[in-house]
């Protein structure tokens, strides 16, 4: 199988642990990954971030820039050190105490993040990393959830996709036999009392109610406060995401037209 | 006072802090260690609290039984 780009009609999914390896071979290099810039944003109230390169989910409805479609040509490699001084230097900068790695899938590369976060947590400067991920590797891997534990500013988000297992495979192009792993992460990282809480896409132009119900009752099963606790994303237009939404064969336009009416 | 984060944090849950949503005065003291935290995530960590386990569940059910209803 080629190394799938961005999704297109009548796809050929892919196991995402396969292409989480295969683009582990890309981006990273012994405990260096591929960055492509370091600043600070608003979100979270004001937060320094790593933008890294490399995912193992081709959401149609993905913001990352296209590094996360051609991580060969983009980015270029930093050692956990230099990222970690990359970061806190953004942080000092802008004023903030925050920072997470952001537009990529930050479990790859396990050497790379454990490394960053050793220096993350013995720094002052910085009181909450913040880890957002797909889940897929958390869910596969209860050691690298346990590893994770043992960071105290760590606080983890798990972006769910998707309700049921045929919405998850048309949103992210992997196999549906991957929807359950990261509700699998979910359940490792409360046995492992880590800080989390967990998003999802249930935007009503692309989730209908009966399946965001459905979501939040597997959620419910599992936690009854990640459940209550759980944040509702909606998806905007950028041109990244206009682009991939057109290449899927979902007219951009209409989609952003629709009224949002949340259920 | 936790059914009031998760109420909270439906408005705003990531981009401001506790502090910014309810005043600190109406916190109780025991809970003033988390209002630098946004609210998911100040629930997330109360939840890790042994002492606020309990109290957390219970306003977890409440709040989605009027969520869902």
């Amino acid at each position: 199988m080629s190394y799938p780009r961005m999704l297109t009609k009548g796809f050929k999914p892919f196991d995402p642990l396969w292409l989480a390896r295969k683009t582990e071979e890309i981006v990273c290099k012994d405990e260096s990954r591929k960055y492509t810039a370091f600043y600070a944003t608003g979100v979270y109230g004001g937060i320094a971030t790593g933008y890294a390169v490399g995912c193992c989910f081709r959401c149609f409805f993905c913001w990352s820039d296209w590094s996360r479609d051609f991580p060969e040509l983009y980015g270029e490699f930093y050692s956990a050190e230099e990222a970690y001084r990359n970061i806190v230097k953004a942080a000092k900068r802008w004023g903030v105490r925050r920072a997470r790695i952001s537009a990529c899938e930050p479990t790859l590369c396990r050497d790379h993040l454990v490394k960053l976060l050793e220096m993350i947590d013995k720094d002052d400067r910085i009181e909450l990393f913040i880890l957002e991920t797909n889940g897929v590797l958390f869910g596969v891997n209860k050691n690298y959830v346990k590893e994770i534990s043992s960071f105290k500013k760590v606080h983890v988000r798990v972006s769910l996709k998707a309700g049921i297992p045929e919405a998850f495979t048309a949103r992210t192009g992997a196999i549906k036999e991957a929807f359950h792993l990261p509700f699998e992460a979910i359940r490792n990282l409360l046995k492992y009392n880590v800080s989390f809480h967990v998003a999802a896409m249930t935007d009503p132009r692309l989730m209908t109610n009966s399946e965001r119900l459905e979501l939040i009752r597997r959620l419910r099963e599992i936690d009854e406060v990640v459940a209550a606790n759980l944040e509702e994303e909606i998806c905007d237009p950028y041109d990244t995401t206009i682009v991939r939404m057109q290449v899927y064969g979902v007219d951009p336009v209409k989609f952003f037209r629709k009224r949002l009416v949340w259920y | 006072m936790v059914l009031k984060i998760f109420e909270v944090a439906e408005i705003e849950g990531e981009d401001y802090d506790l502090h910014n949503l309810i005043a600190d005065s109406k916190l109780c003291h025991e809970l003033s260690y988390l209002s630098k935290y946004p609210p998911r995530v100040a629930i997330a960590k109360l939840y890790l609290n042994r002492d606020w386990r309990e109290a957390v569940l219970k306003a977890a059910k409440m709040y989605l039984k009027a969520k869902l209803r």
